[in-house]
């Protein structure tokens, strides 16, 4: 069932994951054994994480990463980050995709590329990943609600996909989308909250930034299904829903694509998301944040933190009319 | 209306030894989990969040529990379940001050300034926080000296848990980013209240209905 990958020596010594892991079950087996009877506690005891099914090509590349990238904020757990999940698909609460992963099926995965490009298709996950050498990031994610988390990412850039398939002059967007299929659809997807499938874009120069990810894994491991498996995009400067889980389809575009939360709500999610203190929002002050783990708030950076690698993107952008 | 058959009434001392207790009990028992919880770091990922969720939520569901007494002592000829309904509404606002608290101390970091901010910038807190003020006239008088004192104003003074509740629920819908399954539910049984409300004063206008009442 569970796919286990021995963490590898570059992403995580063994006294820095094996005694949190083991702590956080012995918690949760204490925890069941309270509420339910023993033979409950034993079952949820062994792990029952719905993992991405990768290519046995891409499996071995989750080891011995390089860190390409780093911080030096503390990271916040493998058991917080795959528990407090904004995966619609899977459900409106943080707790839902968790639940649900196993709903989710990553095998025969493939992507399908579009638009203004020489080498249009479908191309397998495997196809996809092969030429990828892979490598570790550490990068904060700020969602919209005013959370956030530091999480080691595993992966490549975004940039050397979509080189690949050798866009044109006229690709001036990049559109992707998630996972959907109507006859089939996700638990989440029964409810009309967004309409489906999911959407987002970037800029083809976003797109094309050094810090734009395409993720795979997370702690030396394929990603979890809530987290967006077996593929999704992580841009640390925007706030997440623009990092797009679970990609289906990727499209070269003339014009500013259309993104979902943009669709439900255009004056509270812009195109451009990027995270910016300064800009209020009818919800959310997004003067501050509440790092997971911690009681109180911070203070929100600028782009997230990532001002001096991306501020030049926005040096011609009024920010407070395009959020 | 009155289905007489359903009308009965308990012994004096099973209601002041057993039901109000246990209606007191129920009222704790989510201070109790969420306590327990703290306790035991199991109050997931986002501490902050659960606490804020649960009270709330908790609150809105006591001050609709309020709100259905009346409707439930005349369907049913039930007149002591009014006994229930003052401690309902005072959970409800101990809750809500919970729920405040939780935001004040670790949303705003204590800060006025930010609660300030907050309150002018987002429609959601505006509301919210207008629903908090208003259930503390209505917990000030909610004794039975105040009750007295205030007469005819008394009654007219705590409809204001309608607006209370409507807030509430407004409150509820503006946070909600996608599904409104959860805030549309309390919004109908809302609804169903509120029509019973307006059915029912307006037949207390008319004069035969006078006459029934006063036969009881």
């Amino acid at each position: 069932m569970a796919k286990l990958i021995t963490s590898a020596e570059s992403v995580l010594t063994e006294s820095d994951v094996t005694p949190e892991k083991l702590f956080l079950s012995r918690r949760k087996f204490l925890r069941q054994s309270l509420y339910g009877g023993s033979a409950i506690a034993l079952a949820s005891y062994y792990p029952t994480i719905a993992w991405a099914s990768l290519p046995a090509s891409a499996e071995h590349k989750l080891q011995n990463l390089k860190r390409t990238v780093t911080l030096d904020e503390p990271m916040n757990s493998f058991e917080d980050i795959t528990s407090y999940n904004n995966f619609y698909e899977l459900g409106s609460s943080k707790d839902d995709p968790k639940q649900h992963a196993s709903a989710l099926s990553t095998d025969n995965w493939s992507i399908q590329i579009e638009g203004e490009c020489n080498k249009p298709g479908t191309y397998t996950l495997e196809d996809i990943l092969k030429p990828h050498s892979f490598e570790e990031r550490i990068y904060r994610l700020r969602c919209v609600e005013a959370w956030s988390m530091v999480i080691p990412w595993l992966g490549f850039p975004l940039s050397d996909l979509l080189k690949r398939f050798e866009p044109t002059s006229q690709a001036k967007y990049v559109a992707f989308e998630t996972l959907y299929d109507k006859n089939d659809p996700l638990p989440g997807q029964t409810r009309s909250s967004i309409k489906w499938p999911y959407r987002e874009g970037l800029r083809m120069d976003e797109a094309m930034h050094p810090l734009t990810f395409m993720a795979t894994g997370l702690y030396g491991k394929p990603l979890p299904n809530q987290n967006g498996a077996p593929i999704r995009l992580v841009v640390p400067w925007k706030y997440g829903f623009k990092s797009i889980k679970s990609i289906v389809k990727i499209r070269f575009s003339k014009t500013q694509p259309k993104t979902s939360w943009n669709m439900l709500a255009p004056k509270e999610y812009g195109f451009y998301s990027n995270v910016n203190p300064k800009v209020s929002h009818p919800r959310w002050s997004q003067a501050r944040e509440r790092r997971i783990g911690e009681l109180f708030k911070r203070k929100t950076l600028m782009y997230n933190g990532y001002e001096q690698e991306v501020a030049h993107l926005y040096k011609d952008l009024n920010l407070k009319k395009h959020y | 209306m009155k289905k007489q058959y359903l009308a009965f009434r308990p012994p004096a001392k099973v209601i002041h030894w057993a039901l109000r207790p246990g209606l007191h009990l129920l009222c704790l028992i989510t201070l109790f989990e969420l306590l327990y919880r703290a306790y035991a770091d199991n109050l997931g990922t986002n501490p902050v969040e659960t606490l804020t969720h649960v009270t709330g939520e908790t609150s809105l569901r006591l001050l609709i529990f309020s709100l259905f007494i009346t409707p439930l002592n005349k369907f049913t000829g039930n007149p002591w379940l009014v006994l229930f309904r003052r401690p309902l509404g005072l959970y409800a606002f101990f809750y809500a001050l919970i729920h405040f608290l939780v935001y004040l101390i670790f949303d705003q970091s204590l800060t006025l300034a930010y609660v300030l901010e907050d309150i002018a910038d987002r429609p959601y807190i505006t509301v919210g926080f207008s629903a908090f003020v208003l259930m503390i006239p209505l917990t000030i008088t909610s004794t039975k000296k105040m009750r007295r004192r205030l007469a005819k104003q008394w009654q007219r003074l705590h409809n204001l848990t309608y607006v209370i509740n409507l807030l509430a629920i407004v409150h509820l819908t503006w946070i909600t980013r996608a599904d409104y399954g959860e805030a549309l539910s309390y919004g109908a049984i809302f609804l169903l209240l509120v029509i019973y409300k307006v059915i029912s004063s307006i037949k207390s206008f008319r004069p035969e209905h006078k006459v029934t009442s006063s036969r009881i």
